[in-house]
């Protein structure tokens, strides 16, 4: 009776496992992003990503959905540990702070120019260790003591960080 | 399940605190750590007087020993109809554990036929069960807290809230009723190092989380542990321990269903003076997906004062009325040694 009873639980797993619908993904497809550059400009946010993607919308989230839809593959906005607000996108801080789309986590700071580079950030930031999160930003809307956003400062490839560095 | 077997007893405690991981994490963490060691303490000393009260007499037992045979049966019945809605409650929560994950109705499902098996094999199966996992469990929520601590600020520490947070924290605390309606025998235990987790593990937890997301923050979310565990930082890289609280949470809730379940369902067999039966719990699983699907509606004030009812003043008034009839019977006897009452 206690075999029959396991082999009938294993047979309905079984058919569980095929019914319910599967969400596989291509291994070669995934695009783990890690940094985001916000940029805006005539009313309109850009953000874009290390990996290369795009995306183009009247405020963050839409920008962030348009990037997610357009990207070449699986793009992980989950992975962003660095957010930079470049000229014009500094009042942009509180939608990414509340953004349901990026970690809480993330280190965030203000651009005084573009960086071209994308990827040449997250060394940067290793070795420049920044203070300010989104969950911070966060707990600064809802009442918090704000923390002061680290500035960076762009000219051509040379990168600074002129306020918030952690020590 | 006989706690005068030591095994057992352990056993039993495991599963108690296998299941007690889910409320602490999920409701306690998110109010002020004042809030969760007051609503602790409390709990603590209830069941250190609901032990003392008792003096090993099973808490089923004593309703008919309290109210007579059809009131203790009523009053049982609808012990056993509570404990069953808050496992449906439990169930239905299992959905808050992956909050960003669109299939989380599944969580709910799964839950309720794992615990619809673990019913079908009997309270000990389930104790077991829970020992092991509370080990699992303990493990888990142990590297998350030592994650969570460095990120920590101490000016976020201060006390904040209000005193509701503190009733809410109490009566989910006092879970621990649905194990003692499972004993059906044994003498005193002495579940000190329980009752001193029950007292400090939930401000454990809300302190760890106030500090690290901001007693603003903490507030606002609705599942602030979660929020605290995406946030953390080790060593200024970004920790991804996500899938960890919610295994986690998930081996927590089942253990709290399975508790509730088998508890109310033993409380209501008994009510209705039927012995256990191998398929009452599988035969309630449809209630209960039903009940479910309504229990995420019900207002936290429901599940507070439902829980201060039927967990806290109910059994508490059941072992005071037992204890004062002996006292009354054996003063009616004409023993003269008052000191030793129970």
């Amino acid at each position: 009776m206690r075999r029959t009873n396991g082999w009938l639980l294993a047979a309905a797993a079984l058919l569980l496992a095929a019914v319910l619908p599967a969400r596989g993904t291509e291994t070669a497809s995934l695009q783990p992003a890690q940094v985001l550059l916000i940029t805006e400009e005539n009313g309109r946010v850009t953000a874009r990503c290390d990996s290369g993607a795009s995306g183009v919308g009247d405020d963050l989230e839409r920008a962030l959905f348009n990037m997610e839809r357009t990207a070449n593959g699986t793009l992980f906005l989950g992975t962003v540990e660095y957010v930079i607000l470049g000229p014009g996108a500094y009042e942009l801080l509180p939608q990414a702070a509340l953004s349901a789309r990026l970690r809480p986590a993330a280190r965030v700071c203000c651009a005084l120019g573009t960086p071209d580079d994308l990827e040449a950030l997250p060394d940067f930031f290793t070795a420049h260790r920044t203070r300010a999160t989104l969950a911070q930003e966060k707990a600064a809307l809802l009442g918090e003591q704000p923390v002061a956003v680290p500035i960076l400062a762009v000219g051509g490839e040379r990168m600074e960080l002129i306020s918030g560095l952690d020590g | 399940m006989d706690w005068t077997d030591s095994a057992v007893r352990r056993q039993a405690l495991g599963w108690l605190f296998a299941a007690g991981t889910a409320p602490v994490f999920l409701i306690c963490a998110g109010v002020s750590w004042h809030w969760a060691l007051a609503g602790g303490v409390c709990a603590a000393l209830f069941f250190a007087l609901l032990e003392a009260l008792g003096g090993g007499l099973p808490l089923a037992a004593a309703f008919p020993a309290a109210f007579g045979k059809a009131a203790g049966g009523a009053l049982l019945a609808l012990e056993g109809l509570w404990l069953l809605l808050a496992a449906a409650g439990s169930a239905a929560a299992a959905g808050r554990a992956f909050p960003e994950d669109p299939s989380r109705p599944f969580a709910c499902a799964a839950l309720l036929l794992l615990a619809a098996w673990a019913g079908w094999k009997g309270a000990p199966a389930s104790a077991r069960c829970g020992a092991v996992l509370s080990l699992l469990l303990a493990g888990s929520f142990a590297v998350l807290l030592a994650a969570a601590v460095p990120n920590g600020k101490p000016a976020w520490c201060r006390p904040w809230g209000v005193w509701q947070d503190g009733a809410r924290c109490f009566a989910c605390l006092l879970f621990p009723t649905a194990g003692l309606l499972l004993r059906t025998g044994g003498g005193k235990s002495r579940p000190g190092g329980m009752l001193a987790l029950l007292a400090l593990a939930p401000a454990c937890a809300a302190l760890v989380c106030s500090a690290g997301l901001s007693p603003s923050l903490a507030a606002a979310e609705p599942f602030a542990f979660y929020t605290l565990v995406k946030s953390l930082r080790l060593f200024s890289f970004l920790e991804r321990f996500e899938p960890l609280l919610s295994a986690a949470m998930l081996a927590g809730l089942f253990c709290m269903v399975c508790l509730c379940w088998q508890s109310g369902a033993a409380a209501l067999s008994r009510a209705c003076g039927a012995g256990r039966s191998a398929w009452l719990e599988p035969a309630l699983l449809l209630p209960l997906a039903g009940a479910s699907v309504l229990a995420p509606r019900l207002p936290a004030a429901f599940w507070t004062l439902g829980a201060s009812i039927f967990w806290g003043f109910l059994p508490l008034l059941t072992l005071l009325v037992v204890a004062l009839k002996n006292v009354l019977k054996k003063e009616k006897k004409g023993v003269d040694k008052p000191e030793s009452l129970w």
